[in-house]
């Protein structure tokens, strides 16, 4: 059988569609005079070759051979699950052998093997010619590349393995396989860890040769991981490294940071990259002729698949001796920062409290501890996390959490040391973080009762138990209720008696007017009380007789004289009954005026004349008198 | 003698005489004291704390009966009647305590339980127009007007005595102007207490009618607590209406007048 496209290299398929190749493929079949092509239809497959690496590309072709025309036959059955699969390319080409003409259909896929081991290819079937023709069954191997030793590697320190192809494959490249230029490397920093516990893998590529259209096929799953992809490679960056004594560039393809999340044997997944291999000229070869089409742009090349090889790690479960009870599954070195501000409040005012925990390792699995701190309302706390690459290559960072404290009453409050508990692998034992402990002044804030001793005021809402109307008033001396006003007589008297009361102000208000402006009125109305006095003094002076006549004589002169507005000296014997007669009181009292006024002057002027008795009896008719010239005067 | 304090010794004793009289028409004139209802008073008490509610109850209203009249009383029998399981009769002595002593806690949280607990459902609680309406006592407002009416004689007065003054016919016209207010206020609860009758359902379930007639349409059916307000009375029934506005004619028996 006639190769289509041959290689120098190993592991090569045809890049289709290229036109140029299949014109010769015509051309050579027919100087050839080739293949007999029997009557009945043919069905057959085959591959290049039955043993390859899982980085060997191994091409299957299946033909159809018939004597009739190809164009309208449906895609063959074939189950190819084992493999990773290129293709198919699809030719068809005709003969004819002396006056016979023939057809036949080929499909090339190219293939690559996922696993290690023996499979059986096939059968493929096809439906012709409401028949259905089937294949012989092709076994191949796929076999396990040969490992590639990286100790000379200062990078590994733990597992580590290469893959490539393996050399057994007949190479013309003077003895070197594919694998001595080419393979994918995976590497832990540590082959035995705990759970919980970082170790990060990494996965470069070593190569020698020119590499194009390098690509991730496949990217592990890390099962039985929590996994945390440290670095992702967008180009290749490669740096020089001496392997197994020959230079090799190599380039980082992925980090990974792995956290066992259970104890026992874990394996590591291959990672898978496509690459292509740019195909140099090859002199003599039949494509010289056609070396115009040997540029980048038609350029052949040879497209692989690598994969890195699995490897195992072994997880040991945490010790359960001296596990503190807070433990939450925190495995790594880490540091714990806290702090508390402000320190003096006052009641309601916040105080946060933070807590900073940093280092290397899972974040994720450091527990928020749970405060609870009696006086003050502790709220859920708000939780960040800045995670990343840290300087020494592994995953880590800073988790911090921030709680917000609401001081419930004044005094001295102690805020306990905050602890966090984990693990640290160094050391192989628990450590626990513990922060200070702090005091908090709270001062009493407006509104709330200040001083007193603290309390520790853990309340709860009081809860009404039942309903009930509410109890009776207590005993009482007196019962009864007051009078309604309105039915008050007294009350309307009083309503009554206000305005009269009014009405009395008012004329009194007048009364002392007047008193004010008029002197007539004035001496008038005081004509009565400056009597009396002068009355009084008379009296007094009964016994002794001194001075009685003059003072009885000035009460009746000054009398007249103020209740007629006259000037007291004008009031003498004569003007009186003249003056009396004028007010119309009648001669009878102005004579009896005069004979007073007689008998005081007689007494006046011969003192000792009278007995006191006498005198008593001048004040009796003085007094009379008096009362009646009020009478007759008013 | 200077002028004015002449003057002002003699407005002294007048200003006195005219706060006294009002003071002393004012003074609730207590009722003599009645031993007896004191007594029963006391008695129903004691039997209330020991539990027997029923006794109390026979005790509080023999006080009644004597003559007593006191808010707490009529709240304690509230009490008595709510516990002997007379709901109704319970609203009735509670309203009589309220129409006393309007601003009484004890008796305004007794009566909303009470209006929580029975069957009908009132339309909506009083709003606080209404409560501050009827916060104040027919007393307190008489008081107050009768109190505004002497403030507006007092500024009278000083007006007249000062001749002029524009400090003495503000406090006129203030004065003239609470009095108005007062004595409308008090004018208008005196006619809602002369004229408006309440009464409560006190039997378990009445049936309000059409007409003052056993045979008359059914209009609705109350329950023992529903207040209503009594508007006419024909023979043995009375016409009645709801918070609501709808209105019936109730048996006289059905209902206790408050």
């Amino acid at each position: 059988m006639g190769a289509t496209v041959t290689s120098g290299v190993p592991g090569v398929r045809p890049r289709p569609p290229v036109p140029a190749a299949w014109t010769c493929v015509v051309l050579v079949l027919w100087i050839m005079g080739a293949t007999a092509v029997a009557a009945q239809p043919r069905f057959s497959a085959r591959v290049d070759r039955a043993r390859a690496t899982q980085s060997e590309p191994i091409r299957l072709t299946l033909t159809l051979a018939a004597d009739r025309s190809l164009n309208h036959v449906g895609a063959p059955t074939i189950d190819l699950s084992d493999f990773d699969v290129f293709g198919p390319s699809v030719s068809t080409r005709m003969e004819m052998v002396n006056g016979r003409t023939s057809f036949a259909r080929e499909l090339v896929y190219t293939l690559y093997g996922k696993r290690i081991g023996r499979y059986r290819i096939g059968p493929a079937s096809l439906e012709f010619d409401g028949k259905v023709l089937t294949t012989e069954v092709v076994e191949v191997e796929v076999v396990r590349s040969r490992r590639r030793s990286s100790s000379s590697s200062s990078s590994s320190s733990g597992g580590s393995a290469g893959g490539a192809t393996d050399g057994q494959d007949a190479g013309d490249a003077g003895g070197t396989t594919l694998e001595d230029v080419l393979f994918v490397r995976a590497a832990a920093d540590r082959d035995t860890v705990y759970v919980g516990q970082q170790v990060v893998v990494r996965f470069d590529l070593c190569y020698r040769v020119t590499l194009r259209d390098v690509g991730f096929q496949e990217i592990p799953t890390f099962t039985g991981f929590w996994a945390k992809e440290l670095f992702v490679a967008q180009r290749l960056s490669p740096q020089r490294e001496r392997i197994d004594g020959e230079d090799f560039n190599v380039a980082p393809l992925r980090r990974v940071a792995l956290f066992p999340t259970h104890a026992g044997r874990q394996t590591v997944e291959p990672l898978a990259v496509s690459a292509s291999i740019p195909q140099g000229r090859r002199r003599g070869s039949l494509f010289d002729a056609m070396s115009l089409l040997d540029d980048p742009f038609f350029g052949r090349s040879q497209d692989l698949i690598l994969r890195s090889l699995p490897f195992d790690l072994e997880v040991l479960p945490l010790p359960e001796a001296g596990r503190p009870d807070d433990f939450g599954g925190a495995v790594g070195t880490f540091a714990l920062r806290a702090d508390v501000q402000p320190r003096q409040v006052q009641v309601g005012d916040p105080v946060t409290l933070t807590l900073e925990v940093e280092g290397d390792g899972n974040l994720q699995t450091i527990a928020v501890p749970e405060l609870d701190l009696p006086g003050f309302e502790v709220y859920d706390p708000t939780v960040e996390v800045q995670d990343g690459q840290t300087p020494t290559g592994g995953y880590g960072g800073r988790k911090t959490m921030e709680y917000i404290l609401i001081p419930e009453s004044a005094g001295r409050r102690r805020i306990p040391p905050v602890e966090i508990a984990t693990f640290d692998p160094q050391a192989r034992r628990y450590r626990t973080l513990a922060s200070p402990a702090w005091t908090v002044d709270v001062a009493a804030g407006p509104g709330t009762a200040s001083g007193g001793p603290a309390f520790d005021l853990t309340r709860s809402e009081i809860e009404q138990l039942g309903r009930d109307i509410r109890h009776i008033k207590p005993d009482v001396e007196h019962l009864g209720a007051p009078t309604p006003l309105y039915a008050s007589a007294l009350y309307w008297l009083a309503h009554l008696l206000l305005p009269v009361a009014f009405a009395g102000f008012v004329a009194y208000e007048r009364h002392l007017r007047r008193l004010q402006g008029d002197e007539a009125y004035a001496r008038r109305r005081r004509a009565g009380g400056e009597m009396t006095r002068r009355l009084r003094a008379a009296q007094e002076r009964v016994g002794t007789g001194d001075g009685f006549h003059a003072a009885l004589q000035e009460a009746v002169t000054t009398y007249i004289a103020d209740q007629l507005n006259r000037p007291p000296a004008s009031v003498t014997r004569d003007a009186c009954r003249q003056l009396l007669r004028e007010r119309g009181a009648g001669d009878g009292l102005g004579d009896e005026v005069d004979g007073l006024l007689e008998r005081l002057e007689f007494g006046r002027f011969a003192p000792g004349s009278s007995s006191a008795d006498e005198r008593r009896q001048l004040l009796a008719e003085g007094e009379a008198l008096l009362h009646r010239l009020r009478e007759a005067l008013t | 003698m200077s002028r004015h304090s002449r003057r002002g010794r003699a407005a002294v004793p007048l200003l006195g005489v005219l706060i006294g009289m009002l003071l002393a028409a004012l003074a609730a004139t207590p009722a003599p004291a009645q031993t007896a209802a004191v007594g029963l008073y006391q008695e129903g008490n004691q039997r209330y704390r020991d539990g027997d509610f029923s006794g109390a109850r026979d005790r509080y209203l023999a006080a009644v009966e004597a003559g007593a009249e006191d808010p707490r009383l009529y709240y304690n029998l509230g009490n008595a009647c709510f516990k002997t399981e007379r709901l109704g009769e319970a609203v009735v002595w509670y309203e009589r305590a309220r129409r006393l002593a309007p601003r009484d806690e004890d008796v305004q949280a007794n009566l909303r339980f009470v209006r929580r607990v029975k069957r009908d459902q009132e339309a909506g609680e009083e709003g606080w127009l209404q409560r501050a309406y009827l916060a104040p006592t027919l007393n307190e407002l008489f008081a107050l007007a009768s109190g505004s009416l002497l403030v507006v004689f007092a500024a009278a007065c000083w007006r007249i005595w000062r001749r002029r003054g524009s400090a003495s016919t503000a406090l006129l016209v203030v004065g003239g102007l609470t009095f108005l207010f007062w004595a409308s206020f008090a004018a208008a609860r005196l006619d809602r207490h002369l004229t408006r009758t309440e009464a409560v359902v006190t039997v378990e379930e009445g049936t309000a009618r059409s007409g003052p007639e056993p045979g008359q349409t059914a209009v609705f059916v109350i329950h023992e607590g529903t207040k209503v307000t009594v508007e006419r009375r024909e023979g043995d029934w009375l016409l009645v209406r709801l918070a609501n506005g709808l209105g019936g004619w109730l048996p006289a028996d059905v209902v206790t007048v408050i």
